[in-house]
């Protein structure tokens, strides 16, 4: 996988505009996510589903004696559901916060950006949208859109309530009497 | 006795003796911890001392503990600088020392006073160990208290003398742990075996959740196994997959893992003493306010609790308690009147029963009246007037479960409040635990707990549905039942849109797990039909309907994320041996989501139904047929098993076919032939299985066992026997009519099991 926005690195002076970010797919729209939040790529996994369990949530994996609950990126940005194996990557801001898992399509690989190539969100963005992205940095082969993993993890998104009713090609998430 | 050590936090990679140059991330330094620790030890056993100082007030080795344990805090506290404790531990001590020297006498404000004293010092502890500082150094907080136990001591308190040298505090320290316990235990009455015998006694509040103290014996073994597991993984990295021994290594892994496993479950059991330890307390100031004179007797504290099992129940335990010194024990006045003892004596009991540990809570008071109880569950509306007519004793005392049910006539400060027996119930099931309740009018109340040893790790069934597997915890499992796709409409009963399972002329639910789940529905060739399994939960009792049985596993439990804990289904997931993982259903839950009430009056009810049903048609009978197309029965209760057995297994002698089974050796009846034809299939290479029926007559323990070789089993059912007199004796069978079907009946197994045959018919 071309790994986009390398070229960029000799332009970026300053040490301190540069922020590395990992870049994943979800369909054809790429996005990234600064590495220093990403504790590790697990690589496609299979996923137990969850039923009854939000749309949102892919299911869980086993992960180093725990049980790893995992987001469906597709499935938060209103996709249909993805037919091939799915990346999962781990996500923990730190030790103390709860760890969870993000479901894409593919993960490319680490790019290093400017900070000033940062753009915010546009101010048309739907409330899903301006939730879930943190602008996006201009690369030459498109858009790569930033991700916040602490506003991707599950307990955050159920507060939230934006994703509660999208159910799409997903489990019905209605009790079933 | 063996020595404990400390164990603060996961456990540090320098060793035991390791600990002082860990670093420390908290505001309070290794060696005050370890103080605190002690100390609320100390205060612990005081605390147990002092209940019973009240009761045996000449005990000297009773007040000799309670002198050591403040003495000791305070010689500590001297060296670490903790004036405010020092002070009032001082003034405790002066106290106790007139005490012990005899120029006070034990009463009943003395304690009381000693009491608060316990309460002061462990305030300052917890202040503590939460801020690092005891507070104000001034003392005015305390100067109260110092001044009521100078007060009692018959002083002014600026007459307090001098502090004595701390120094000596320290070889006492040391001392304490072993031999005071022995001192206080000798010539000491049964009652009350002070729970400070056990070096592992849990310290109070938030340290009580982050520390344990473990066994160095128990330590050694863990780290022992863990060099073997270690050992074990370097040779099979270097033998490989391929190489000769790999099965021996596996083998070997799998035996390090169980022994390490049982290791670190033993380091997780604490004695349940550690729990019954603050009741004398609590039961002291309860009977105090409830105007009551209360006993306490302990048995069976050394009977081991996993720790986070020992937390759930505390809860529990204690409402019990309260309620037992509440409801169950008389006043002093009621009981003389009623010819017992002016003190009630309230005994709390642990002991092992077949892998589960049961705490009773006994009270020799008035018993659960029966009509009272009724009374209120009609004004409540729990039961209907005719229900509670009709309802025996037995089922009466249930109803002190139902949630919004109690009998004080009054609401006090202790009970009352509605909230009692339910909570109990809820808390101890939670736990995957059961509450019973015996009561016999005007001699006591019995209340049993019964929990398992531990949470971690689940005996379960692995179950498939819709593709997925999940695990069913095999305490709420009652029974399994095979449904063929053939049978299927027959045997399931509509009423409206819910389905029902007749079993055993009882109505079961059925619940879909695919359904309620919202699962796609498995493929649609379900040619092999489905599986029934009876599950019973909080009250429900249901049958869940799933697509595959897999294996009986015992599972890890591993939680969920909040997320997926909202969905309140399932109680958590597991790793199965496969790697896969399954999700934990909650069958209280799952009854909840699917509708299904708890059936708790109806339950007897049916009971009484299926018996009166069985009295008018005669036993129950397992059907099979031996011979083609003949169907042969036995008595339910004499077979003891179904198996299914290789051909090759089974053996001959004289002719006669045999089976090793179990260590035993059994002969086989084989009626129809049925060995000499699956012998050719045999012969012709195919791998059969031999379905035998395991008989044994339960009325004289299996002392006559056989098997049964037969083609099929078919069907469990009801039966009349036909009496046919002397013909059908020679036969060594008997005819009854099972379904409207004729059917032959076997009653060959054992003399006795004849005649009760013959009662029957």
């Amino acid at each position: 996988m071309r790994i986009a926005g390398r070229e960029k690195v000799d332009e970026i002076q300053d040490e301190s505009d540069a922020v590395s970010l990992c870049s994943m797919y979800a369909g054809s729209e790429m996005f990234g996510i600064d590495t220093r939040k990403i504790r590790e790529v697990l690589g496609e996994r299979d996923l137990q589903r969850v039923p009854m369990s939000p749309a949102f949530i892919a299911g869980v994996v086993p992960y180093r004696g725990e049980v790893l609950t995992t987001v469906n990126l597709r499935a938060l940005l209103g996709m249909e559901a993805h037919t091939g194996r799915c990346c999962v990557l781990v996500m923990a801001e730190d030790e103390a916060a709860e760890r969870f898992g993000l479901v894409v399509d593919a993960v490319g690989g680490v790019v290093t950006v400017s900070r000033r190539m940062l753009e915010d969100n546009p101010c048309t963005l739907e409330a899903k949208g301006k939730w879930l992205f943190d602008g996006a940095y201009k690369m030459d082969a498109g858009l790569m859109v930033q991700l916040d993993p602490q506003r991707l993890s599950p307990s955050r998104l159920s507060e939230v309530g934006l994703f509660k009713s999208s159910s799409n090609g997903g489990i019905d998430a209605s009790p079933d009497r | 006795m063996t020595e404990a050590i400390g164990l603060r936090g996961p456990i540090a990679s320098g060793g035991p003796h390791g600990y002082r140059s860990t670093p420390d991330i908290g505001c309070v330094d290794e060696l005050t911890k370890e103080f605190i620790a002690e100390s609320q030890e100390g205060l612990d056993r005081m605390e147990r001392c002092l209940t019973e100082l009240e009761m045996r007030p000449d005990d000297t080795g009773l007040l000799g503990e309670i002198f050591r344990a403040v003495h000791t805090i305070k010689g500590t506290t001297g060296f670490l600088g903790f004036d405010r404790l020092e002070k009032l531990a001082h003034a405790g001590e002066h106290l106790l020392g007139s005490l012990r020297d005899g120029k006070l006498e034990v009463n009943s404000d003395l304690i009381s006073g000693l009491l608060r004293l316990l309460d002061g010092l462990r305030a300052i502890l917890l202040l503590i160990e939460e801020t690092g500082s005891e507070g104000t150094r001034a003392g005015d907080e305390d100067g109260e208290l110092i001044a009521e136990l100078a007060s009692l001591n018959g002083q002014v308190p600026a007459e307090l003398p001098e502090i004595e040298a701390p120094q000596i505090a320290l070889v006492e320290t040391t001392r304490s742990e072993g031999v005071a316990p022995a001192a206080s235990n000798s010539g000491a009455s049964p009652v009350l075996q002070p729970g400070g015998l056990q070096p592992t006694a849990v310290t109070e509040k938030a340290s009580a959740d982050k520390t344990l103290r473990i066994d160095v014996d128990v330590l050694n073994r863990m780290m022992n196994l863990v060099g073997e597991l270690v050992l074990t993984r370097n040779q099979m990295l270097q033998s490989g997959m391929e190489a000769a021994n790999f099965p021996e290594l596996a083998r070997r892994l799998d035996s390090v893992t169980a022994d390490l496993r049982e290791t670190v479950m033993q380091a997780r059991m604490q004695p349940v003493g550690n729990l019954f330890g603050k009741f004398p307390r609590m039961v002291r100031d309860l009977a105090r306010t409830c105007g009551r004179e209360v006993r306490v007797e302990f048995s069976g504290q050394e009977t081991g609790l996993d720790k986070s099992l020992l937390e759930a129940i505390k809860d529990p335990l204690t409402h019990a308690v309260r309620n037992a010194v509440d409801h169950g024990i008389e006043s002093p006045a009621d009981r003389v009147l009623a010819g017992k003892s002016a003190e009630g004596c309230l005994r709390l009991k642990a002991f092992h029963q077949s892998g589960s540990v049961v705490i009773e809570i006994e009270d020799d008071g008035a018993g659960i009246p029966i009509e009272r109880v009724l009374q209120k569950a009609i004004e409540r509306n729990l039961v209907t007037a005719e229900d509670a007519a009709g309802m025996s004793e037995r089922e009466a005392l249930q109803l002190i479960f139902l949630p919004g049910f109690s009998t004080a006539a009054a609401v006090t400060t202790v009970s009352g409040r509605g909230v009692g027996m339910d909570v109990v119930r809820a808390n101890v099931e939670k736990v995957g635990g059961s509450v019973e309740v015996e009561s016999r009018r005007g001699v006591g109340t019995t209340l049993r707990l019964r929990v398992p040893l531990t949470l971690a790790i689940v005996p379960s069934l692995v179950v498939k549905s819709g593709g997925q597997a999940f695990a069913l915890p095999q305490s709420t499992l009652v029974e399994l039942v095979d449904i063929p796709e053939r049978e299927f409409a027959q045997v399931v009963q509509r009423i409206g849109s819910s389905e029902l399972y007749r079993l055993r002329e009882r109505l079961l639910p059925m619940v879909w797990l695919d359904r309620l789940l919202g699962l796609d529905a498995d493929n649609p060739d379900q040619s092999k039909g489905h599986y029934l399994a009876v599950l019973e939960a909080e009250g429900c009792r249901y049958g869940l309907v799933v697509d595959d049985l897999m294996s009986p596993e015992e599972i890890v439990v591993k939680p969920l994320s909040p997320v997926l804990r909202e969905i309140g289904l399932f109680s958590g997931a597991t790793v199965l041996g496969n790697g896969t993982l399954a999700l934990i259903l909650d069958i209280g839950a799952t009854a909840a989501r699917a509708g299904v009430k708890p059936i708790e009056e109806e339950v007897g009810e049916i009971g009484a139904g299926e018996a009166a049903v069985q009295e008018a048609t005669g036993t129950s009978f397992l059907i099979f047929e031996d011979r083609v197309r003949e169907r042969t029965a036995l008595p339910l209760d004499v077979v003891e098993r179904i198996e299914s057995v290789p051909l090759g297994q089974i053996e001959y002698a004289g002719g006669r076919p045999l089976l090793q089974y179990r260590g035993e050796l059994l002969p086989l009846r084989d009626e129809g032939n049925v060995l000499m034809e699956l012998e050719s299939a045999r012969q012709a290479g195919e791998e059969v299985m031999v379905t035998v029926l395991i008989c044994g007559d339960a009325s004289v323990g299996g002392a006559q066992r056989g098997g049964m070789v037969v083609r099929q089993v078919l069907d469990v059912s009801t039966g009349t026997l036909i009496d046919q007199g002397e013909a059908s004796h020679e036969m060594g069978m008997e005819l009854a009519l099972v379904k409207e079907k004729l059917t032959q009946v076997h009653r060959e197994f054992g003399v006795k099991a004849k005649a009760a045959w013959q009662e029957v018919a």
